[in-house]
C-alpha cells in the first residue's frame, strides 16, 4: 500500500541543512498496524504528516496505492483525503463551533454523500461508539477521551484504508488509552483498516503488528510484534 | 453546504460577539453612508431623461469673450431662437423663457382676504414651450394653452396651493397686478427636471422682450430647441459649424447700435460662438456655465460625493478584512482540519464568503434603520427631498442588494484567499497556537490606509470650512451686518411712492440710514461698457470696459458701510447735483490706468455717450462671489437715468441689537404702503451666506464624511487593540512579573499602532495639500494652507487613536500577571 523511497526532509538553516529525516526507506502492506516511535525530535510527527500528504519530502519518493505522491497536485490529495485516509490527531482538533453531530458530517459532505446516507451512517457511528445521547453537544461540552472517540469516529466515518493516527492518547488518562486502543485494534482485525499511529508509549506500540524506531531523522531498526496484528 | 457554511458563520458571529458588534456596526454605517450616496449620485445622473425626447432637446448656449470677460452661458438673446427655428431645417422647434423674477401671485375671493404669495417660478414661455418639451400635462392641450394673450400654465403644485382639490382651468390669477386666466395646468415635475416652472404665461404679454428683439447683446431669454434627429456628436458639431454665418449676418447691426464694431471685435480675437448643449448632459457637465437654470448640478461634486461613499464602504470593509485576518490563528487550526477531512480550496474559500456576506447582510440590516434615520439629515445636507418610500423602492433595493454582495466580496475576499491557503501540515503540528496572527504587514497596511483618508478627509473638510468662513465673513470695503433688504420691484413701480415708503422706514428709531438702489451687493448688478477718457494723463488708458454697477443716492454709500477712499460720495439728493457722477472702485481705477482718478470722465455708449465724472473711489469689495475677481464697478446716481433695469430694493441699516423690532415696524409700514403684496426682506449677509451654498454643501458633507471615516476608522484600531492585548496576554504576564510598569506596558502596546498613524499622516498631508490646493484655485480669494494645519490634523489624529488604543492597553496592562499566566 505504502512505499517510502529515500524520503528525506530538511531545512535550510544557513549554510548548513537541517535534516528531520534522512533515508527513510519503508514498505507497508494493506491491512497493517504499524507503529512510529522514538524520542522527541526524532521526525515522528514530520513522517506522520509526510505519509498523510499534508507536508512534502524535500527529497525522494512516496508511492500510495501504486500512485507517486510526489507527483500529486492540491486536489488529487484533496480526493486522497475524501476517499482513502482518516486522521486521528493527539488534540483532537474537533472544529469548535460544530456539534459532534455536524464534527462527523462534515467529511461526509465533503466526499458529496447524499443527505439520507449522511444521516444512517452518522447514527451506525455514534452507536457504535455509545455516544448518541451526546449528539449535540458541542466538543468543549466532553471530556478528553469523549473528544478523541469522536475524532476517532470522523476519521472512521468516510470508510478510509488507512487511518494515520498522531499520539492519539497522548493527552488521555490510561483508562481511556486504553478503550482507545482497543478500538483501534479491532478496526484493524475486524474491519481490515489500515493503521499508522505515531506514539510514545511502548505499550500502546505493542497493540500493532511492527514498530518502526526512529532517531535522529533515520529509522534506527524494526521490530516486528508477534501477538499484534495479522500482517 | 450553503446552510452548513450560514450555520457555522452565525455561531461563530455569536461567539465572538464582540468582534462581530464591531464589525456589524461598522460595516452597517459604511453601507447606510454609500447607499445613500448612491441614490444621490443616482439621482444626480438621472436628470431630465424622463423627458420622451430629451436626446433631441439641447439648451442654447453662448460662449462668449468681449474683452477681458470670457465665459459659457444659457443666458441668451431674444432673437437667437427665432433666427434658429427659421433658418436651419434640423431645427424642429426652438422656445424661449424670460424669467418675471419674484413676482406676487394674487388670487381675488369675492368676500373674503385674497390669497396671495410672492412666486418665485414664473416665466414668460413661447407658445412652443409646452409643445417642445412635450410636458405631460393634467389639463389643457400643450399645443395651444399659451396660444391666447393672458393665458396661464400652472405646474400641479401651483394649482393645488391656489385653487385646492377644484379645477384650476378657466379661473383667474393676478401676477403682479395683472389678471391671468388658467389654460392649463401641468403635471408635477420630477425633481430630476432641470426645467421648473410654477407659473407659465405667454411671452406676448411682456413686451420688454419683444422691445429688445433687435439686441444680440441683452441676454436675457433662455432658448431651448429640439431637433428633428437624435444628434451625434459629429452631427451636433456640423450644425454648430454653420451658427458663425447667422451670427454675423445678423449681429453687427446690434452691435452698431451701441457703438461696437462687432467684425471688429472678433478680429481683436472676442468670441460670440452659439453652442447646442444636449439636455441628458446639461445637469452635471456644465459646471461653470453662467445660467439662470438654478437646478444645474456639479459632476465633479457629484463624483467626488460618489468616490468618497465608496472610500468609507470601503474602509469598513477592511475592518472586517483587518479583524479577520487578524484571527487568522484561532481559524487557521480549523482550516487545517478541513483540509484534512478532505475539503478542497474552493469549498473553503465558498465557507469563508458566506461568513462575509453575512456579516454585511446584518450590516446592511443595520444600514436599513440608519439610513431611514438619517434620510432628513440626509436631505438637509443634499437639498433633496427623498422620502423612505423613494428609499425603499425597487432599484434602490437593487442597489442595496449589490452593495451587501460587493461588501461581502470586497471585504471577505481577501481573508478567505489567505485563510484557505493555509498547509494542514503546518497548523496541526501538536503544540498548536504557534501561528502568527498573520500578514501583521498587511493589517498594518489596512490601517495606514485608513487613517491616511480619514486624516485627508479631515483636512480638506477643514480646509473648505476655513474657506467657507472666509467667504462668508470677510467682507473688506462693505459691511454686511445689520443690512435688512426689501425688494421694492413691481410692489411700488412709481418712485415718488417708493420714496415716501423710504422715508417713512427711515423716521423708524431703530433705522439708521435707508438706501435706495437697483441692486445690492449678492444680488446682481447691470453690466455693461463703458469708455474712459484720457484727460490730462500722458499715457494711454483702456479703450473700454465693462463695469458692473448699481444707480443709488446719496445714503447708498453709508447704508452698505463702503469705504470712500478718495475723492466724496453723492452730495445731494434733492438736486441734480450728482446726476453726471459716478462712484469707481479701485478694481475699475486698476483696469482703466488713470493716475489721478478724481475728476476724469467716463463716456457710456449704450445712452447716447452720457458722460460721467468720478467724483469718488471707493475701497473694493466683493459684488458677489470670492471665485471671481473683484470686477470693475461702480456706482451712478438715480438722477442720471442712464439705464433702466428691473430690479429696485430697499437697503435698511440697523442699529445693532433692534434687528426684530426693527422687522416687526417695518412689516406694518408695509403693510400700509403695499397692501396687495406679502411682506418680503431679506438680510444682506445672508443673501451673501446664500452664494456659497455650493460650498456650504461639501463643508457640511465632508465633515459628516469624515467624521464617518473616523467612526469607522476607530472602530477597527478599538478592535485590533482589544486583540492585540489579548494575544500578548502571556508577553504582559511575563512582563509584569519581570518588574514593567503599567504606563511602560501600555506605551508598548499603543506604540504600534501610534506608529501606523504617524505614518498615515505623512502619507495623507502630500494628498491633502494636492486636493485642497486644487479645489482653492477655484476662488480668486482664498485662505492659504498653513504648515500648522497639518500639524494639528496629525496631533489631533494622534490623540484620537491613542484614546482609542490605551483603554485597552491600560487595561491588559493592569490585568493580573497571575491569572494570565496561569491561562496559558
Amino acid at each position: 500500500m505504502i512505499e517510502l523511497k529515500n524520503i528525506e526532509r530538511y531545512y535550510p538553516t544557513g549554510a548548513v541543512k537541517t535534516y528531520v529525516l534522512r533515508y527513510i526507506n519503508a514498505h507497508i502492506a494493506e491491512g497493517e498496524f504499524v507503529s512510529i516511535m522514538g524520542p522527541s525530535g526524532s521526525g515522528k510527527s514530520t513522517l506522520l504528516h509526510i505519509l498523510g500528504m499534508l507536508d512534502e519530502p524535500t527529497d525522494g519518493e512516496y508511492w500510495f496505492l501504486g500512485e507517486g505522491v510526489h507527483k500529486f497536485n492540491e486536489r488529487r490529495r484533496t480526493e486522497m483525503y475524501r476517499e482513502y485516509i482518516g486522521f486521528v490527531f493527539q488534540a483532537y482538533h474537533l472544529i469548535d463551533d460544530l456539534t459532534v453531530y455536524e464534527n462527523l458530517e462534515t467529511p461526509l459532505m465533503y466526499k458529496k454523500v447524499p443527505s439520507g446516507e449522511r444521516k444512517s451512517r452518522i447514527a451506525d457511528i455514534l452507536d457504535r461508539f455509545n455516544m448518541v445521547a451526546k449528539k449535540d453537544l458541542f466538543p468543549n461540552q466532553l471530556s478528553g477521551g469523549q473528544q478523541q472517540l469522536v475524532g476517532i469516529a470522523r476519521a472512521l466515518i468516510g470508510r478510509p484504508k488507512l487511518i494515520l493516527a498522531d499520539e492519539p492518547t497522548g493527552n488521555l488518562q490510561s483508562p481511556q488509552a486504553k478503550e482507545i486502543m482497543e478500538i483501534f485494534r479491532t478496526l484493524n482485525k475486524e474491519d481490515g483498516v489500515t493503521i499508522i499511529q505515531v506514539t510514545h508509549s511502548e505499550e500502546n506500540a505493542r497493540y500493532g503488528n511492527r514498530i518502526l524506531h526512529l532517531k535522529d531523522g533515520r529509522v534506527e531498526n524494526e521490530e516486528l510484534i508477534k501477538n499484534g496484528a495479522s500482517s | 453546504m450553503l446552510s452548513h457554511h450560514l450555520l457555522l458563520a452565525l455561531r461563530n458571529l455569536r461567539r465572538r460577539a464582540f468582534f462581530s458588534v464591531v464589525n456589524i456596526t461598522g460595516l452597517g454605517v459604511g453601507l447606510a453612508t454609500c447607499w445613500l450616496i448612491g441614490l444621490y449620485v443616482w439621482h444626480e445622473k438621472s436628470f431630465d431623461r424622463f423627458f420622451p425626447h430629451a436626446d433631441r432637446i439641447c439648451a442654447v448656449a453662448l460662449d462668449l469673450k468681449m474683452g477681458e470677460e470670457e465665459g459659457k452661458t444659457t443666458n441668451t438673446p431674444p432673437p437667437l431662437g427665432p433666427r434658429l427655428a427659421a433658418d436651419f431645417p434640423e431645427i424642429e422647434l426652438a422656445a424661449r423663457t424670460f424669467y418675471l423674477q419674484e413676482s406676487n401671485v394674487r388670487l381675488e375671493k369675492p368676500g373674503q382676504a385674497p390669497l396671495s404669495f410672492a412666486e418665485t417660478g414664473a416665466y414668460a414661455a413661447d407658445t412652443s414651450f409646452l409643445e417642445l418639451f412635450d410636458f405631460p400635462m393634467l389639463e389643457g392641450d400643450p399645443a395651444t394653452a399659451l396660444d391666447h394673450s393672458r393665458n396661464l400654465v400652472l405646474s400641479e403644485n401651483a394649482a393645488q396651493k391656489y385653487f385646492g382639490k377644484n379645477s384650476a382651468i378657466g379661473q383667474t390669477l393676478l401676477i403682479n397686478d395683472r389678471p391671468f386666466t388658467v389654460s392649463g395646468v401641468a403635471k408635477q415635475l420630477p425633481a430630476a427636471s432641470t426645467v421648473q416652472f410654477d407659473f407659465l404665461v405667454p411671452m406676448a404679454d411682456f413686451k420688454v422682450v419683444e422691445r429688445f428683439s433687435w439686441s444680440w447683446i441683452w441676454l436675457q431669454v433662455d432658448t431651448w430647441v429640439r431637433l428633428r434627429e437624435t444628434p451625434t456628436p459629429a452631427s451636433l458639431a456640423a450644425l454648430e459649424g454653420k451658427f458663425p454665418a447667422m451670427v454675423r449676418k445678423h449681429a453687427p447691426a446690434a452691435f452698431e447700435r451701441i457703438g461696437q464694431n462687432f467684425e471688429e471685435q472678433l478680429r481683436k480675437g472676442d468670441r460670440w460662438n452659439v453652442q447646442l448643449l444636449p439636455l441628458p448632459s446639461l445637469h452635471l457637465d456644465h459646471p461653470n456655465l453662467s445660467s439662470r437654470l438654478s437646478t444645474l448640478g456639479d459632476g465633479t461634486q457629484v463624483m467626488m460625493f460618489g468616490i468618497i461613499g465608496l472610500l468609507i464602504l470601503i474602509l469598513a470593509s477592511m475592518n472586517f478584512m483587518n479583524l479577520t485576518t487578524a484571527r487568522a490563528s484561532t481559524r487557521a487550526r480549523e482550516v487545517g482540519v478541513r483540509k484534512a477531512l478532505g475539503s478542497d480550496r474552493g469549498t473553503l474559500v465558498g465557507q469563508f464568503l458566506t461568513e462575509s456576506i453575512l456579516y454585511s447582510s446584518l450590516g446592511m440590516v443595520l444600514a436599513t434603520v440608519l439610513a431611514g434615520v438619517s434620510l432628513p439629515l440626509f436631505n438637509q445636507l443634499t437639498g433633496q427631498e427623498l422620502g423612505i418610500s423613494q428609499l425603499f423602492a425597487l432599484q434602490n433595493l437593487g442597489l442595496a442588494a449589490g452593495l451587501t454582495v460587493l461588501t461581502g466580496l470586497l471585504g471577505g475576499l481577501y481573508p478567505a484567499f489567505f485563510l484557505s491557503k493555509f498547509q494542514s501540515g503546518k497548523v496541526l503540528k501538536t503544540n498548536v497556537g504557534s501561528i502568527k496572527g498573520g500578514h501583521a504587514g498587511i493589517r498594518n497596511g489596512l490601517v495606514v490606509f485608513q487613517f491616511s483618508a480619514t486624516i485627508a478627509l479631515m483636512l480638506c473638510s477643514w480646509m473648505v470650512l476655513r474657506q467657507l468662513e472666509f467667504a462668508q465673513k470677510s467682507s473688506p470695503g462693505l459691511n454686511r451686518e445689520h443690512v435688512l433688504i426689501l425688494p421694492v420691484l413691481r410692489n411700488l413701480e412709481n418712485p415718488t411712492e417708493v420714496e415716501s415708503f423710504r422715508q417713512q422706514i427711515s423716521q423708524l428709531p431703530e433705522v439708521s440710514t435707508v438706501s435706495r438702489a437697483t441692486f445690492l451687493p449678492s444680488l446682481g448688478s447691470f453690466g455693461d461698457f463703458y469708455e474712459p477718457e484720457q484727460g490730462d494723463q500722458n499715457h494711454a488708458v483702456t479703450s473700454n470696459l465693462l463695469l458692473s454697477s448699481y444707480l443709488g443716492d446719496t445714503r447708498l454709500v453709508p447704508a452698505l458701510g463702503l469705504d470712500i477712499i478718495a475723492g466724496r460720495n453723492f452730495q445731494d439728493d434733492t438736486g441734480l447735483a450728482d446726476s453726471c457722477s459716478v462712484i469707481l472702485n479701485e478694481a475699475a481705477v486698476r483696469a482703466i490706468g488713470w493716475e489721478n482718478p478724481i475728476g476724469k470722465w467716463l463716456r457710456y455708449p449704450g445712452n447716447q455717450n452720457q458722460r460721467f465724472q468720478v467724483v469718488g473711489i471707493m475701497r473694493d469689495f466683493h459684488l458677489g462671489s470670492v471665485r471671481t475677481a473683484i470686477e470693475p464697478a461702480a456706482i451712478f446716481h438715480h438722477s442720471s437715468n442712464t439705464y433702466k433695469v428691473y430690479a429696485s430694493y430697499l437697503a435698511v441699516r440697523m442699529h445693532p441689537g433692534t434687528e426684530k423690532t426693527c422687522i416687526e415696524k417695518t412689516g406694518k409700514l408695509w403693510a400700509t404702503a403695499i397692501p396687495n403684496a406679502p411682506f418680503q426682506y431679506d438680510f444682506l449677509d445672508e443673501s451673501f451666506a446664500r452664494i456659497y451654498r455650493s460650498e456650504a454643501k461639501m463643508g457640511a458633507v465632508l465633515s459628516v464624511f469624515t467624521g464617518l471615516a473616523l467612526f469607522i476608522g476607530c472602530l477597527g484600531l478599538f478592535a485590533l487593540a482589544v486583540f492585540t492585548a489579548e494575544q500578548r496576554t502571556k508577553e504582559i504576564g511575563v512582563r509584569k512579573v519581570l518588574g514593567a510598569s503599567v504606563a511602560s506596558v501600555t506605551a508598548l502596546l499603543a506604540r504600534d499602532f501610534i506608529k501606523l498613524v504617524v505614518i498615515a499622516i505623512f502619507i495623507a498631508s502630500p494628498v491633502a495639500y494636492h486636493f485642497m490646493h486644487k479645489w482653492l484655485s477655484n476662488f480668486a480669494y482664498h485662505v492659504d494652507i498653513q504648515p500648522w494645519m497639518f500639524v494639528l490634523a496629525g496631533s489631533a489624529a494622534i490623540v484620537i487613536a491613542f484614546l482609542t488604543v490605551s483603554f485597552q492597553s491600560i487595561k491588559a496592562a493592569l490585568a493580573n500577571p497571575v491569572q494570565s499566566l496561569r491561562n496559558e
